[in-house]
């Protein structure tokens, strides 16, 4: 992974974090954290993270193509929105 | 009580919308007695309202207890004013039903009485409802029967699946169920009370629709709202997701979506891939299968399916 890659996935995942930390209210221990397994995101917080991906990056998640594993993990989100974004 | 009193109050809730409602309460002045949800004595099993409930400092409680009329005695001597129900799914034994001194209050995830039972945001998308509703309503002894107080009414869209339309049943039901907790504390006497006429009623029970099965030989709108009914991921479905049987395997449709175009071969005949969905033949139109289970893992639609398969018809239907 190139650099500039690596330093904009950490921005990514840094700014994710903010959305659960403000947003969603929502405080994860780490960016590994299995956010459904602990059931820290749950379905009302699944849907107002969607919007807040929306919102904040431009991202629009169709419902036909969520993928579990794409939202995992704060780690996981960030790697999912640079991924939307190079296919944009 | 008097009006203008904070409210003593017992929380029985399960999952988002517990946890939403026991926020609500905790935001308002009126005092929890304890928030009573099933894994209090299910040591090990993940619960949002148990774990926000502590954090809270809240008493928790089994919410088995509010089964056994002992448990009314209980209710009586912590002067509980209301009883409120979230998403909870223990029937309420009829005497703690009637113990607090304002009542007891159900939030419930659907219009009543045409939509009273378990999974009814499910059934209201596979019976292609464009309109739902979140109620709040007295507890009765027979089940989601008791008049009603509030209710909100929101659109449905397309797209919506059985979790979206969840989570929109909890963003309307808890300004409802901060209304109640205004108007008691306001005026006692105040809350609405409409009856409901028992000649709507609709009483759904555990059974799935369908026995389960996919019937690709009904119109595109109904295949795709049987799946979108299914469809609570991230969550696990309390449905599962609509089966479908092709070549001796059983698979099950997890994400698809209805086109335009008319099908031009046979119900239940796999068509082009696009992308890495793949069209399937229902009754009139295609529909774009995006996403598939087959022995119990996440495959996308193209990855499984080829052109000219097709699925067997199951012999016969349960209902």
């Amino acid at each position: 992974m190139l650099m500039a890659d690596r330093a904009q996935l950490a921005d990514l995942r840094t700014a994710v974090a903010a959305v659960f930390a403000d947003a969603l209210k929502i405080e994860v221990p780490s960016h590994d954290t299995d956010l459904l397994a602990t059931g820290l995101l749950d379905s009302l917080g699944f849907v107002d993270l969607l919007l807040e991906l929306e919102r904040r990056f431009g991202l629009r998640v169709a419902m036909e193509t969520i993928e579990p594993d794409n939202f995992r993990s704060v780690a996981n989100i960030a790697q999912f929105i640079a991924g939307q974004r190079k296919v944009a | 009580m008097d009006s203008g009193d904070p409210l003593k109050i017992i929380l029985v809730a399960e999952e988002a919308a517990g946890v939403q409602a026991l926020r609500a309460l905790a935001r308002s002045e009126h005092r929890i007695i304890a928030v009573m949800t099933a894994a209090v004595d299910e040591p090990g099993r993940p619960s949002a309202v148990k774990d926000v409930a502590a954090q809270l400092g809240y008493a928790t409680w089994p919410a088995r207890w509010v089964k056994d009329a002992a448990f009314a005695e209980r209710m009586l001597e912590d002067e509980a004013d209301l009883l409120l129900n979230v998403h909870s799914l223990y029937l309420i034994n009829e005497r703690v039903l009637a113990a607090p001194s304002v009542g007891s209050y159900n939030m419930h995830p659907g219009p009543l009485p045409r939509y009273a039972g378990l999974n009814v945001v499910s059934w209201a998308l596979y019976y292609g409802e464009t309109r739902h509703a979140v109620t709040v309503h007295r507890m009765a002894p027979t089940v989601d029967a008791g008049p009603i107080a509030y209710e909100a009414w929101f659109d449905l869209d397309d797209e919506d699946t059985a979790l979206t339309v969840s989570a929109k049943c909890v963003r309307a039901g808890i300004p409802l169920i901060e209304k109640l907790l205004k108007t008691v504390a306001a005026d006692l006497t105040a809350i609405p009370a409409i009856p409901q006429d028992p000649s709507q009623r609709r009483y759904f029970g555990k059974n799935v629709p369908d026995g389960g099965e996919l019937l690709w030989s009904r119109p595109a709108r109904r295949v795709v709202n049987f799946v979108r009914a299914c469809d609570y991921l991230p969550f696990r479905s309390p449905w599962g997701h609509p089966r479908v049987r092709l070549e001796g395997r059983e698979l099950a449709i997890v994400k698809a979506k209805p086109l335009d175009e008319a099908a031009t071969a046979p119900a239940g005949t796999v068509g082009d891939p696009v992308g890495r969905a793949v069209k399937v033949a229902a009754a009139d139109r295609w529909v774009l299968v995006h996403r598939l289970l087959c022995d119990g893992q996440p495959q996308d639609g193209a990855a499984q399916l080829r052109p000219g398969q097709r699925f067997e018809e199951p012999v016969s239907v349960a209902c």
